[in-house]
């Protein structure tokens, strides 16, 4: 029997009323003043009155982050679950240091703090080379970074293993759990992140060796598909790939907004969560939702500082969970 | 041999019915009451203006225990425990027994089937605080099941002749 969590749940359920709507982020694209976006996010229980001007929205978001966390891990304790989002940002801060001791070039400014060891001792441990004190999966995939790098001199090849680790590791953490539901999203986003990877090296690169080393194990779409696909015509593409056609033909008819259909085709699939009264999956999508709520504030912001148009703005928001 | 008599008493096997019926119901009403009540308790931690409505749905699964209670109730009545004492057969026992069952069964399943309906209801509720009707009549359907189970248990009890 799956287990269940009504309390959890219902108090998800609470504070998915909440969440900004699509209309709500139509709405705050196309405001002008900024005062009036910061007083809707406040509504929407944002912290803005813990900086003094609205341009550090970064520190807001950071703590609406840091608060996210703290409350998953508060109402259940499948520890594993928050690790699926936050273990990815450890191996990005890895890929950052390994990338900037290549290039003799400062990264500490650049590190993020929000995944499950802290900036400060990731870094401690790269620079001293005291791998031992990391996960046996991430000290693996250093090592055989590294190797690897120094036989081939190509930087590509750091991203590559590393990303291949971390899914590796996030599908680890999600069979931990016994839940079908998120065992399939981290399969959608494994082929989500090799479609981007497909339509990347189909544009640019050309080179099926590059999609080769680059491509994750552990999703739905094999590797022979996508080889078999690089030369396919753009007509027959969305055949290829079942389930993922309608993200396909967007890639294809607007390739700069490729990252937002793959993150609205997974948001699709979390929105199926709203079917479950007291099983897992809403946390779980509650917690895709916010991540996407942040990345859309990020979206609007920048967008608004920096002057850009409010159609290219809505062009880029994301879909919302509500 | 004394042990195996006290077996076949008919007094014991109508107590062991009267247990039966208020045991399994009541741990079923008992983990129902629970789960809707997490649930609740979840909802109000974020909105806790839902309280008056919550406790409605908390309450459905209640009722299983109740129903078991009565049975129970009626059972030692029959058996002579409650008031001027009656000569109970084995057989009797047996029947009383098997009265019992019924809405211990039907209330053991009925009222965890029932938690997790309200607290189903419950996400209902945190959505649209309008909606409780709807949340209450999906959880209350479940509650045939248990009323099938009491039907069943007070026409075998009422078949009963003792004395």
């Amino acid at each position: 029997m799956e287990k269940i969590y009504p309390y959890a749940v219902a108090k998800i359920k609470v504070k998915e009323n909440r969440l900004l709507t699509n209309a709500n982020l139509e709405q705050l694209a196309t405001e002008n003043n900024i005062e009036r976006i910061v007083s809707t996010l406040i509504e929407k229980e944002y912290k803005f009155d813990m900086v003094e001007r609205t341009q550090d929205y970064e520190i807001v978001l950071k703590q609406a982050e840091e608060d996210l966390y703290k409350l998953i891990k508060e109402i259940i304790e499948e520890n594993n679950l928050t690790q699926i989002f936050l273990s990815k940002n450890d191996y990005y801060n890895i890929k950052l240091i390994l990338k900037s001791e290549i290039q003799a070039k400062e990264y500490k400014e650049n590190l993020i703090d929000s995944g499950t060891i802290s900036k400060e001792e990731i870094s401690s441990i790269m620079e001293n080379k005291e791998y031992d004190r990391l996960d046996q999966n991430i000290k693996q995939a250093i090592k055989e970074t590294i190797e690897l790098y120094e036989k081939t001199k190509m930087p590509f090849i750091i991203d590559s293993i590393l990303d291949k680790a971390c899914f590796s590791n996030m599908k680890k953490l999600a069979e931990s759990i016994d839940n079908k539901f998120i065992l399939k999203y981290v399969e959608k986003l494994i082929d989500i992140t090799n479609i981007k990877t497909f339509f990347r090296v189909r544009k640019i690169y050309k080179d099926p060796f590059i999609f080769e080393v680059s491509y994750i194990e552990g999703g739905k779409i094999t590797l022979k598909t996508f080889k078999e696909s690089l030369n396919e015509d753009d007509q027959n593409l969305k055949y290829k790939f079942i389930g993922f056609s309608d993200t396909i033909e967007q890639a294809l008819y607007n390739y700069e907004n490729l990252d937002k259909f793959c993150d609205n085709y997974i948001m699709n699939y979390m929105k199926e969560a709203k079917l479950k009264a007291l099983t897992i999956e809403p946390i779980l999508a509650y917690i895709y939702a916010k991540q996407t709520e942040f990345k859309n504030i990020r979206i609007i912001f920048t967008g608004k500082l920096n002057k850009i148009s409010t159609e290219k703005i809505k062009e880029r928001l994301r879909e919302s969970y509500v | 041999m004394e042990f195996l008599a006290g077996l076949a008493d008919g007094k014991f096997l109508a107590i062991l019915g009267a247990s039966i019926a208020i045991i399994f119901a009541g741990m079923g009403s008992a983990k129902g009451t629970s789960i809707a009540g997490q649930a609740a308790a979840g909802a109000v931690s974020e909105d806790s203006s839902k309280f008056g409505k919550l406790l409605v749905l908390q309450l459905l699964p209640g009722t299983q225990g109740l129903y078991g209670f009565i049975v129970a109730f009626l059972i030692l009545s029959k058996a002579g425990l409650l008031g001027a004492s009656v000569a109970l057969t084995t057989g009797q026992g047996f029947q009383l027994l098997a009265a019992g069952l019924a809405i211990g069964i039907t209330g053991l399943v009925s009222g965890v089937a029932q938690g997790k309906a309200a607290a189903a209801g419950v996400g209902i509720v945190a959505k649209n605080a309008d909606d409780l009707g709807k949340a209450i009549t999906l959880a209350a359907i479940v509650e045939t099941y248990a009323l099938l189970g009491l039907l069943i248990s007070f026409l075998a009890y009422n078949g009963v002749v003792v004395g």
